[in-house]
């Protein structure tokens, strides 16, 4: 169990991702020409001993803050977490200082094998508390709090004992870890699991929301079956902008602040100034929400 | 699940891992799983890591084709899946693969091409150091200057290939390049170096590669063991070319500062 730290957080406004296209023409924009809170990287992408996405990162982590959003720690591996990979995220943290650090309630990585995909953890408590003890080992590691989000789902194991909430409650309780509530994938596996994401949100742990995560995803036939597949290639969809707003009355109803959004694309990936755009969009709601304070119907 | 333990549960993860990335056809998790996505993950493992490799080997991808080389891609996938968390190590055994690879028999110079691709991947993601000039060499006392060793610099590969390679590599770096290759059979000796920002390529001058890679045994050494092959072999030319385009790490241990 970690404790929050004093270090300031993200600022509670919209961020985008961070890709290499996009290097120059930030730089170039500046802190002050770009409607751009905040960036996140995947710190993969950062893994090699130096070369220019170090040279980039370094320069516009010296004006921006900065989340690393990890997808390769494999927290839900029942044989742990490797340890070279977490030495080497815990070089990254250490020469970058990013505001946050998260990864996903996921394994991708077994037996000496890695997946490059985010699969999916079996709703046990055997499964709970191994993932538990993984957050509590890279934790103690990289000695900050980290956040877990919510993933995308495709399908389910037989034999659940608790709700994907439920045991997303425990893991913040049993190791202090923080959430990242990511509205698209609420969208894209209730969709496919024929559950209600109004419901799902409902039971949320929105206390501890420390991040928001937006995207467009894809409606593909899979093997007959019509299925929503998380691209990361479009758009925030319209049905996904609505649970964002709802979730932002929620947090506001309950006495929280905006949380930082940071809006995804990783297929298709757009100029600069069309992924801003969409970043204004999160930008509007996180203030307007906040102005309405008590005078909402819900 | 049905086996609700810890082992279990790595037992059930290994099984998924193998069937995802293709090495066992048996679905034996059909039971334990609801929901229509299964195909959904093996789908993304293959594709995503194909692209990742499509990446890592664009010229070799072009000269193959995106169907020949996205199959090749789930036979390498399948017998040397990554290893680590990070796809910027994944790959290294793709070149010794396609040699062994018999729908690829009839291209001999594509694991070198591929080769020369992994090696630049290798320079542009390796460390930085500050590379070695001839005013450094010049500022140093003369009793120093005579016994100092040059070393590569650390992003530094040397590739001896029986093909043109870099000619070919170069030649799919421009709108009509193919247009005006000549590729036949013959030997040439490349140097991939990042001393800054950017991978450099050069063409060496036969006898180069192995003059570079005896120069950590001495100056003399190293132009004895150019000349044994190569006797009009010109150091000289050769280390002022290396000087100025920054191919050595300067031996002057850094300092704190960055
Ligand atoms: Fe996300």
């Amino acid at each position: 169990m970690i404790s929050a730290d004093a270090a300031p957080g993200l600022p509670r406004r919209a961020g985008i991702g961070l890709k290499p296209q996009h290097y120059a023409d930030i730089l170039r924009a500046g802190p002050q020409g770009l409607s751009v809170g905040w960036f996140e990287a995947h710190p993969e992408n950062y893994m090699g001993a130096g070369g220019p996405p170090h040279r980039w990162l370094t320069a516009i982590r010296e004006h921006w803050p900065l989340s690393l959003h990890a997808v390769g720690l494999s927290l839900g591996s029942a044989e742990g977490v490797d340890p070279a990979h977490l030495t080497r995220l815990k070089a990254l943290v250490d020469r970058y200082q990013p505001q946050m650090v998260s990864d996903h309630l996921a394994w991708s990585q077994v037996d000496g094998l890695y997946l490059n995909d985010l699969l999916p953890v079996p709703l046990t408590a055997t499964a709970r508390d191994v993932f538990a003890d993984n957050i509590d080992r890279v934790q103690a590691a990289l000695k900050r709090r980290i956040l877990i989000e919510n993933p995308s789902v495709y399908l389910r194991w037989t034999g659940a004992e608790m709700t994907e909430t439920d045991l997303l409650a425990d893991l913040v309780r049993r190791t202090g870890c923080g959430l990242l509530l990511d509205v698209n994938n609420v969208a894209v596996s209730c969709g496919n699991l024929g559950a209600d994401p109004v419901a799902y949100l409902r039971d949320f742990p929105m206390q501890a929301v420390e991040e928001i995560h937006l995207a467009g995803h894809a409606v593909r036939v899979v093997e007959g079956q019509m299925i929503r597949l998380d691209d990361h290639g479009s758009p925030v969809s319209p049905d996904v902008w609505d649970l964002f707003a709802l979730t932002l009355r929620w947090m506001r109803d309950r006495g929280l602040p905006p949380p930082p959004t940071l809006i995804e694309w990783d297929t298709d990936v757009p100029s600069l100034s069309r992924w801003q755009e969409e970043a204004v969009q999160a930008n509007h709601l996180l203030s307007s929400v906040w102005q309405q304070e008590g005078t909402d119907d819900r | 699940m049905t086996d609700n333990t810890v082992a279990g549960l790595a037992a059930l993860q290994q099984r998924f891992a193998r069937w995802a990335l293709g090495q066992t056809e048996e679905v034996d998790f059909v039971g334990l799983i609801e929901g229509p996505g299964l195909w959904v993950h093996r789908n993304t493992v293959r594709l995503t890591l194909g692209d990742a490799l499509g990446d890592l080997f664009p010229v070799t991808r072009q000269v193959v084709g995106d169907d020949f080389f996205l199959r090749a891609a789930k036979d390498f996938l399948r017998q040397e899946p990554p290893r680590a968390a990070t796809l910027l190590h994944w790959g290294g055994g793709y070149p010794a693969f396609l040699e062994q690879y018999a729908p690829a028999a009839d291209l001999p110079y594509l694991p070198d091409l591929a080769r020369l691709e992994w090696r630049r991947h290798l320079a542009l993601h390796g460390p930085e150091a500050t590379p070695l000039t001839a005013a450094d060499l010049a500022a140093l006392p003369p009793e120093q200057a005579d016994d100092v060793t040059l070393c590569l610099h650390p992003t530094a590969h040397l590739l001896v290939s029986d093909w043109p390679v870099l000619d070919l590599w170069q030649a799919h770096q421009t709108e009509n390049g193919l247009d005006r290759l000549t590729f036949a059979r013959g030997r040439q000796e490349i140097l991939i170096v990042r001393p800054h920002a950017m991978v450099e390529l050069y063409a060496l001058p036969a006898g180069g590669s192995g003059f570079l890679a005896a120069l950590d045994q001495g100056l003399a050494a190293a132009i004895a063991a150019a000349m044994v092959e190569h006797p009009t072999f010109d150091a000289g030319a050769l280390l002022g070319l290396a000087l100025s385009q920054g191919w050595f790490r300067s031996p002057v241990p850094e300092t704190g500062a960055e």
